[in-house]
């Protein structure tokens, strides 16, 4: 029950007085009074205790953020496989997946994206330019194999389809750093069940470690990186239902 | 007075009954709700009487539209630096290419002005759009952005603190003269979907911050 004696009355300890012990006592005694009649009501309970929460939470957010960032970077060690998978979306994997071709990590490339999407002001799609690119570095058009996908689960079809047709045992798959965890899981579903080994790589340059522990400060990363936690829930619940 | 447990049950069926009216409207509603959600996107403000440029990084129907109805006297055109992008694009002649299309759509090249994009993104936008109007004398310039970027662009320009409203004054608009079918199913295209999410969250970024206290 409320007491009445048990009310701290602010103007009851001025700052202006003279501290002493007796009185610095005084004051916290006061305090804890005033600290317990407010939490006799269960509202002011709840929202001290978010208070000291949402405190708690800020003051240690450089501790427990990165790991939030951190959990989505599935890194592996190139190897040597039979195909490589990368999708045109970002210039970064593109130039990757070339550089394990060109140092003969494997032979065949597989470039996937989306055809809808042209870019300002050339009116062409990403996936035309890393063809061509591909194609100037040397990658011979047998070995080069070029297909439109809308999904990350699109992408994964292409290549048990590819890797089926051809006969191929084992597939490395690039991209950034953040997609990797969604992206494993994904591809692992495609895959279950086939007797086909897949290894998991992002280009080295993308765990800038600066930015990486402080993905938050910038809005490009931020924007990635709750992107993947709003998709990866979703595709996890979507994939038995067959859904991309 | 109502027993306690007739209560509880009284306020239980209300609730469920709101949670499923909610959820029939949701579905019944969910396209003009989703539609609506592509839509806020777009900021497309209105000029009132001619401003001294346009900032675009393409010539199109819509920069010669404004060209043509005198609403501009120059058309600024922000060249990006392709030097660290696909090697097509390295070597493409960019301003010959802007020439060709101010030609075909009748704008004086002397009416062209070519600067380096140091835009960035609609966050640091603010800081340079001051450098430029202060260098060139602008006071006023309509700002052509792609459609799905236009609010964030407005969000941090009337956030940001290097870009002072009283030294000029900018327009922002889509740089894309048809962009409503764009807002069809949308959420149906994987390629939509990451742009206008992206969008959202870099608003969303703004406000984390601040709830971050950083």
């Amino acid at each position: 029950m409320y007491n009445e004696s048990t009310h701290f009355v602010w103007g009851s300890f001025r700052p202006s007085q003279t501290l002493s012990w007796s009185r610095l006592f005084m004051a916290s005694f006061v305090s804890s009074q005033w600290i317990r009649s407010v939490c006799r009501s269960r509202f002011s309970r709840c929202g001290i205790l978010a208070f000291l929460l949402y405190g708690l939470l800020v003051t240690s957010h450089r501790v427990w953020l990165p790991a939030f960032g951190d959990f989505l970077v599935l890194g592996e060690r190139p190897v040597r496989s039979d195909l490589v998978v990368v999708a045109a979306a970002s210039y970064s994997r593109v130039r990757y997946a070339l550089q394990l071709v060109r140092t003969g990590y494997t032979d065949r490339l597989l470039i996937v994206g989306d055809t809808r999407i042209k870019m300002v002001p050339f009116g062409k799609t990403k996936l035309e330019l890393a063809e061509q690119e591909a194609r100037e570095e040397g990658i011979s058009p047998d070995l080069l194999f070029i297909r439109h996908s809308t999904s990350t689960r699109h992408d994964a079809r292409l290549a048990k389809q590819l890797m089926h047709e051809a006969g191929l045992r084992s597939a490395t798959v690039v991209s950034d750093a953040y997609n990797m965890r969604r992206l494993a899981m994904v591809f692992d579903y495609v895959f279950r069940g086939e007797d086909m080994v897949l290894n998991y790589v992002h280009p080295t340059r993308d765990r800038d470690p600066f930015k990486s522990d402080r993905w938050w400060r910038f809005p490009d990363r931020f924007s990635y990186v709750v992107s993947e936690w709003i998709k990866f829930p979703v595709n996890f619940f979507l994939l038995p239902r067959g859904s991309s | 007075m109502a027993p306690v447990n007739f209560k509880y049950r009284r306020a239980s069926l209300w609730g469920g009954g709101f949670l499923l009216a909610a959820a029939a409207a949701l579905v019944m509603f969910h396209s003009a709700l989703l539609r609506n959600i592509g839509i806020f996107l777009v900021v497309e403000e209105t000029v009132a009487e001619p401003v001294d440029a346009v900032l675009t990084w393409t010539i199109n129907e819509k920069v010669s539209i404004c060209y043509r109805a005198g609403q501009c006297k120059k058309i600024y055109i922000l060249l990006e630096d392709y030097q660290r992008s696909w090697k097509a694009l390295r070597s493409f002649d960019v301003r010959g290419w802007h020439l060709k299309n101010a030609e075909r759509l009748e704008i004086s090249k002397d009416d062209l002005v070519f600067i380096n994009n140091e835009l960035g993104d609609a966050v640091d936008a603010g800081g340079y759009l001051r450098r430029l109007f202060a260098e060139r004398e602008i006071r006023s310039a309509i700002l052509l952005v792609p459609y799905f970027q236009t609010r964030t662009y407005r969000f941090f320009l009337d956030r940001n603190e290097n870009w002072d409203p009283d030294r000029g004054r900018i327009f922002i608009q889509p740089l894309e003269k048809d962009y409503a079918e764009q807002f069809d199913c949308w959420w149906l295209n994987t390629g939509l979907d990451n742009l206008y999410l992206d969008q959202y969250l870099r608003i969303g970024w703004y406000y984390f911050n601040k709830l971050l206290l950083s």
